[in-house]
């Protein structure tokens, strides 16, 4: 609802504070008069300045809280606990914010009460946050040159997990976690290395921290959030195999960005105010910016958690976990010099993007792997169906900006051991492949699942 | 052009695939080249691995790495993975301080040896860059070429160069030979200038084998090797390097030399010790591969062809019954190849074919059969030399040789190869044979490897031949009928 709506559906009396705040001379009893007054006066750019930098002074915290609100309607307790953060008391702070023309109360027909923020004036008040903001944060125009860009990694590496999962026998410890030979293992063939040595205390940010370091255990907990993996009670850990192939349906940002949405719910316990931090960021840090800045501008947001100091919290839980999910990147010139911190265009679509508007760049039918003479399937544009087929008769070798598989004959007979399709497999190959699959790769496949050796071919040249 | 950076350093790069076309906005001038080599050539898909050497070699002709990191990001279809950043940042880091380490110091060698190219001999334009790579590049360096494309011209041109007392360290007496013939065909030098295994501290250029290099007399001491250290030579010439046992590696790297120049056809080892080779002589400083070199015409196309011959008979029972060592040793003496053999010799009978084993007596028996000669261990050295020279002019037609020719062997006029049996899995071994016939004299050549089909042979070859597919060779795999029915 737009500040005109609600200026016509409030009451006089609400009108006639608001005017007197603003000082407006105009006849105190005509509504038309008053809204039209009001309106000029708060759409007049310098006026309306006027009357930001009085809110700033009052509000403070309260009203960039409100200003990065995802939503702009708020029941009462809600709308008073956020004013109360300013420091105001509950009755009297609610009266004078209703006075000044940005927030309006709302009955509605089941007589319930809500408190309104018309969108354009949330948008004014973001707006002006966004420009106090810049004017604080120094930022670069030249590119860095080192640049921790991680891309779609995170949604690779859950992919490798669970194909892992798939193919091996991962048992769990009497507390449920994988054994640290998994996790090795997992480590080699995730694209983004961690190391496994995890200090003595860890807890609060999600159901598994203790055993795995974080970008696993945030990668872990989603898919057991998402009912994909599953702790048995025989202490094996298995994949669900529907809820996989359901999952793998969907587009992969929009994978990525419910991996995104699970990590702020998941993070936001120790770190409240989550949300808030993260849109400040998108507003201010679509250039290269210091991260020294940007810190300074998040800080009142961030509080100390046990042993996580702000600037831990800050470093580790929320920079660092927004490089791994592809939202932001962070770039330096030498290791000791400042670090430099940039909202990703793929963070942008994820923290802005509607699922359904998610763009994908991914086209099902496409040719999109290719078989090499030695042995490797390249894998060109990622599909994790495609590649929980192949996986089947391959194994994965590295991962990357592309993955490769290679064929082994171990491989093969794990597949035919296990009664995979190897025909299918071929095929898909075959159909899937930018070229054929070279015949010395096709004579051995043919060989290693014994159809019969060697073909007699002659020796025309 | 669309690049794949992966974590460890490989470049997969793909040329037909690329949707944004982008490439027009080249503007740096720089290519994959400078920073990375190709170590697997497929049609579709290239794999180029980021090379330190080369990052370095840019470093010093004044790139950074921010231009190679803009560069990168332009072409590649993704983020580049953090560890690729920081290799190209610190070895171009480096480079720049370790130039005065690495080039060589400007004190003049101690005798100046009076050598120049013969007018009438040119190089060509892939060698003349190798020249200059080592001349420019570090002290120490090795340079890797494919059989055929002329290391020992390299060589000579080097040491026509540089001027200075040399060592040339080759594998066997043939190749020492070839060097000496060589040096007298290009070079101004005289025979009264070589010292052929003679020990004359006079002469300038000394030509050994590495075996006679690192022998012990009576006494257990290895009196050589100590008389050429006295002997001081500025530079050492290791040919074949890769071949080197890795006990003498240490032994023939305590020479102490201004420069040192490897030569290899193929750096694979299946001890998995190049990084020795490296260590002890120095980093690649130039490296050209077989199938740019078939494509510009300088070597003529191969193809390789994989017979598999069914093992039959007693052979096959006691191939089944037989342990692993047994296994290997009865699969590649199979009788049946011996027939295989001399069918391909009968359908190449206008062409000098080469058949390589391991085995030596059905190399022997093969040679009764065709009535042709067997160069072996046991072979005189001056027997060898007659055999491989009556071979190059065209008097013998076929000729067989155990592993002792498996390499640094010129023979130019075969174009056909027939493989009887191999070391095991040797990848090494499999490019050495197949380098025997990869000349430049423009005919297609045929190399034939023949296997003893469903038995450990099989998965040998396959794994000897890695190397070679990886290099852009095929391999066609054909029943042992196919021989017969005329090709």
């Amino acid at each position: 609802m737009r500040l005109s709506e609600c200026l016509n559906h409030a009451s006089i009396s609400t009108l006639q504070a608001i005017a007197q705040n603003l000082h407006l001379s105009c006849t105190m009893y005509s509504k038309l008069d008053l809204v039209q007054s009001i309106l000029e006066s708060l759409r007049n750019p310098l006026s309306l300045a006027e009357q930001l930098d009085q809110w700033h002074e009052e509000w403070d915290v309260s009203l960039r809280r409100i200003a990065l609100h995802r939503r702009n309607v708020f029941a009462k307790e809600e709308i008073e606990h956020l004013l109360a953060s300013a420091g105001h008391d509950t009755v009297n702070g609610l009266q004078k914010a209703l006075a000044q023309g940005w927030l309006f109360l709302q009955n509605d027909s089941s007589r319930r009460r809500f408190y309104i923020v018309p969108t354009d004036m949330q948008m004014a008040l973001r707006d002006d946050f966004q420009r106090r903001w810049r004017a604080r944060v120094e930022v670069r125009t030249d590119d860095p040159l080192v640049q921790m860009d991680e891309g779609m990694a995170a949604l690779h590496d859950l992919h490798t997990f669970l194909q892992y999962v798939q193919q091996r026998e991962v048992r769990l410890t009497a507390s449920g976690a994988m054994y640290k030979r998994h996790v090795q293992q997992l480590m080699e063939l995730f694209e983004i290395e961690e190391s496994i040595e995890l200090p003595q205390w860890r807890f609060g940010y999600g159901r598994r921290t203790y055993d795995y370091p974080d970008r696993l255990a945030l990668l872990y907990d989603f898919a057991y959030d998402e009912g994909i993996v599953i702790e048995r009670q025989d202490e094996r850990l298995t994949v669900d195999p529907t809820r996989l192939s359901e999952f793998l349906t969907l587009g992969r940002k929009t994978q990525l960005r419910r991996l995104l949405r699970f990590y702020v719910r998941t993070y936001r316990r120790p770190i409240p105010r989550l949300h808030d931090i993260i849109e400040t960021i998108r507003l201010l840090a679509d250039a290269w910016t210091s991260n020294t800045s940007l810190y300074a501008i998040c800080a009142p947001q961030i509080q100390a958690f046990y042993y996580d100091q702000p600037t831990d919290v800050w470093d580790q839980r929320i920079v660092k976990m927004l490089v791994h999910l592809g939202v932001a990147r962070i770039g330096y010139d030498d290791d000791s010099g400042e670090r430099w911190f940039q909202i990703t265009k793929l963070g942008q679509e994820l923290l802005t993007q509607d699922e359904a508007d998610l763009p994908d760049e991914l086209t099902y039918q496409q040719a999109a792997l290719v078989v090499q003479p030695n042995f490797e399937i390249v894998v060109m544009v990622p599909d994790a169906r495609m590649e929980a087929q192949i996986a089947e008769f391959a194994e994965l070798k590295s991962s990357g900006a592309l993955r490769v598989y290679r064929i082994l004959d171990r491989t093969v007979e794990r597949g035919l051991s296990l009664g995979r399709d190897f025909e299918a497999w071929r095929a898909l190959l075959a159909t899937r492949g930018m070229a054929p699959i070279p015949v010395n790769v096709d004579r051995m496949l043919a060989e290693w699942v014994g159809r019969g050796g060697i073909q007699a071919a002659g020796l025309g040249s | 052009m669309v690049v794949y950076p992966q974590a460890d350093g490989r470049l997969y790069v793909s040329r037909s695939l690329d949707r944004s076309g982008h490439l027009g906005t080249n503007h740096s001038s720089l290519t994959l080249d400078d920073f990375a080599q190709p170590i697997q050539f497929f049609d579709e898909v290239t794999v180029y691995q980021v090379s330190p050497l080369r990052l370095r070699e840019l470093a010093r002709g004044g790139r950074s790495a921010g231009d190679v990191l803009q560069y990168l990001r332009q072409v590649a279809q993704a983020p580049i993975p953090i560890q690729v950043q920081r290799t190209i940042i610190a070895e171009m880091k480096s480079a720049s301080l370790a130039l005065q380490e690495l080039t060589v110091k400007s004190t003049a060698p101690a005798a100046d040896v009076a050598i120049a190219l013969r007018q009438e001999k040119v190089l060509r334009a892939y060698q003349y860059n190798a020249v200059q790579a080592f001349l420019n590049g570090p002290a120490h360096g090795v340079i890797v070429m494919p059989c055929g494309a002329g290391k020992t011209v390299v060589g000579t041109a080097i040491l026509a160069s540089l001027r200075m007392p040399t060592l040339i360290l080759a594998p066997n007496e043939a190749a020492c030979e070839q060097w000496k013939q060589h040096l007298l065909a290009w070079t101004t030098l005289s025979e009264c200038d070589l010292d052929v295994h003679a020990d004359n501290p006079d002469k300038p250029v000394a030509i050994a084998t590495y075996g006679r290099l690192v022998a012990r007399d009576r006494q257990g001491q290895l009196r050589r090797l100590e008389r050429y250290r006295q002997r001081g030579f500025a530079l050492v010439i290791y040919d074949e390097v890769h071949t080197l046992p890795a006990r003498w590696f240490r032994l023939t790297a305590e020479l102490a030399a201004a420069r040192k120049l490897g030569l290899s056809a193929t750096l694979v080892r299946e001890d998995g010790r190049v990084g020795d080779v490296l260590s002890l002589v120095g980093p690649v400083v130039f490296q050209t591969q077989a199938r740019d070199l078939t494509d510009a015409g300088h070597l003529a196309p191969v193809r390789c062809v994989e017979v598999r011959v069914p093992l039959t008979g007693r052979d096959r029972q006691d191939y089944e019954r037989g342990s692993a060592a047994d296994k290997h040793r009865i699969a590649a003496q199979n009788r049946s190849k011996l027939d295989a053999a001399t069918q391909i010799c009968a359908l190449h009978r206008a062409e000098r074919t080469l058949v390589m084993g391991y085995y030596t007596s059905p190399l022997h028996e093969l040679a009764n059969r065709l009535r042709a000669p067997v160069i072996d261990g046991r072979t005189l050295h001056s027997e060898r030399l007659r055999l491989y020279n009556e071979f190059r002019a065209g008097g013998l037609t076929v000729l067989i040789v155990s592993r002792v020719a498996n390499a640094a062997i010129d023979l130019p006029s075969a174009t056909v190869a027939v493989q009887l049996s191999g070391l095991y899995g040797s990848r090494q071994e499999e490019a050495q044979r197949l380098g025997r016939i990869l000349r430049p004299n423009g005919k297609q050549a045929i190399f034939y490897s023949l296997v003893s089909d469903q038995t450990v042979e099989v998965k040998r070859a396959f794994h000897r031949q890695s190397y070679l597919v990886e290099q852009g060779y095929t391999y066609e795999i054909v029943a042992v009928d196919a021989l017969y029915r005329g090709g």
